[in-house]
């Protein structure tokens, strides 16, 4: 059975290190620990002209999908009036 | 022209702005991608295999929003084979990506746009005596966003939705951004960045499953985690992935041809190990490997 390990026939490989505008680091030493929530990370700037999505900005999954998915209600709802004063 | 929305970054969470923009009739946004492709930290092999190469897991039962847009978007989920407590996206997670830009207009979305300076221009009032410190009137302002191909976008609004440390090292802001931010961005450290994900195809699963999802041993190759990311039907695809940290002075770091035979050699080596409950293997890895196990994506 243990030899099956080279039986592979195909490989797949991503190198996220290497994606420089994901990764600011090509060479990690280490895998990074997970993220907490940062509320500095969150805010608005330029008296609410920038707003601030992305996974590492979620209150409270941030790195992960759902943390993706939060950050980018939290801006949609800090752009509510904007969207309602269009679709109406 | 000055858009009403321009959005920076097209993963996960510009993708889900960028469809409910899409959604609203009289917006004019774009949407700015600095890679040839949509998705960020989401992407499937480039074999058509189904392999999760990014983000793969979700569980639903602590994740109401993820668990809601793929029911929303029609997306499938099932039980990561041996670990009926995580949950993986039927054809990838890059599926909600597929799926989110469905009904995106063309043109909205630029590919290979990566961004570096965004600028707030503020117009002059005609009132030349008016006063220069009350707070400033955002109907008048607008931001210029400038690509590295020097093309300018102008925006009322701009939603980043980038790394946050990608964004303090590639991206001037003028005037600078407040210090608490510039700070938290700088700190910021990047869930995944470090990882090099890689996927051994195999003709079918002769392992046992329920031994495939585990920490691996340090100093027992590259690897220090993998599972079986089969697709839900395993006779689509067979397959183990592993998660590597590859230093980059050994030869592995350029060959991915070489990576693939010591991850074969490392899976060989610690094949014994796969025939016991993975509760004991894990007691073999360190804390934070341990943490790394269940939080990872």
């Amino acid at each position: 059975m243990a030899e099956q390990a080279h039986s592979y026939k195909s490989y797949h490989v991503l190198s996220w290190p290497k994606e420089i505008y994901l990764s600011e680091d090509d060479k990690p030493e280490r895998i990074n620990p997970h993220p907490s929530p940062v509320a500095a990370l969150m805010s608005t700037d330029w008296n609410g002209i920038l707003h601030f999505a992305g996974s590492e900005a979620d209150a409270r999954s941030p790195g992960v999908m759902e943390g993706a998915i939060g950050a980018a209600y939290r801006v949609l709802d800090e752009m509510k009036q904007l969207l309602t004063d269009k679709s109406s | 022209m000055i858009f009403d929305v321009l959005v920076v970054g097209g993963g996960l969470s510009g993708m889900v702005i960028a469809q409910r923009l899409a959604s609203v009739s009289n917006l004019h946004w774009k949407l700015l991608e600095a890679r040839s492709v949509l998705g960020g930290r989401l992407a499937n092999d480039d074999a058509n295999l189904d392999i999760d190469l990014g983000g793969a897991w979700i569980w639903p039962e602590h994740q109401p929003k993820v668990s809601s847009l793929a029911k929303s978007l029609g997306i499938g989920t099932f039980l990561q084979p041996g670990d009926p407590e995580s949950t993986r996206i039927s054809g990838g997670a890059v599926q909600f990506i597929r799926k989110l830009g469905c009904n995106i207009p063309e043109g909205r979305i630029h590919l290979n746009t990566p961004v570096k300076s965004c600028s707030l221009v503020t117009k002059p009032t005609l009132d030349s005596k008016a006063d220069t410190c009350a707070p400033t009137d955002n109907s008048l302002s607008y931001v210029e966003v400038r690509t590295t191909q020097d093309e300018i976008f102008k925006a009322r609004h701009v939603v980043f939705a980038a790394p946050p440390k990608i964004l303090f090292k590639q991206v001037e802001f003028v005037p600078p951004l407040n210090s608490d931010k510039q700070r938290a961005m700088e700190r910021s450290k990047t869930w995944m960045a470090g990882v090099t994900k890689i996927a051994l195809v195999y003709p079918n699963r002769f392992w046992d499953t329920r031994y495939a999802n585990t920490g691996l041993p340090p100093g027992s190759g590259p690897a220090f985690q993998m599972y079986d990311s089969s697709t839900k039907d395993p006779n689509r695809t067979a397959a183990l992935t592993f998660f590597t940290l590859v230093p980059s002075e050994t030869p592995a770091y350029d060959d991915n041809n070489m990576l693939a035979k010591m991850v074969a050699q490392q899976l060989e080596s610690i094949w014994h190990i796969m025939r016991q409950p993975v509760s004991i293997v894990v007691n073999f890895c360190t804390a934070g490997l341990f943490l790394f196990r269940f939080v990872l994506f």
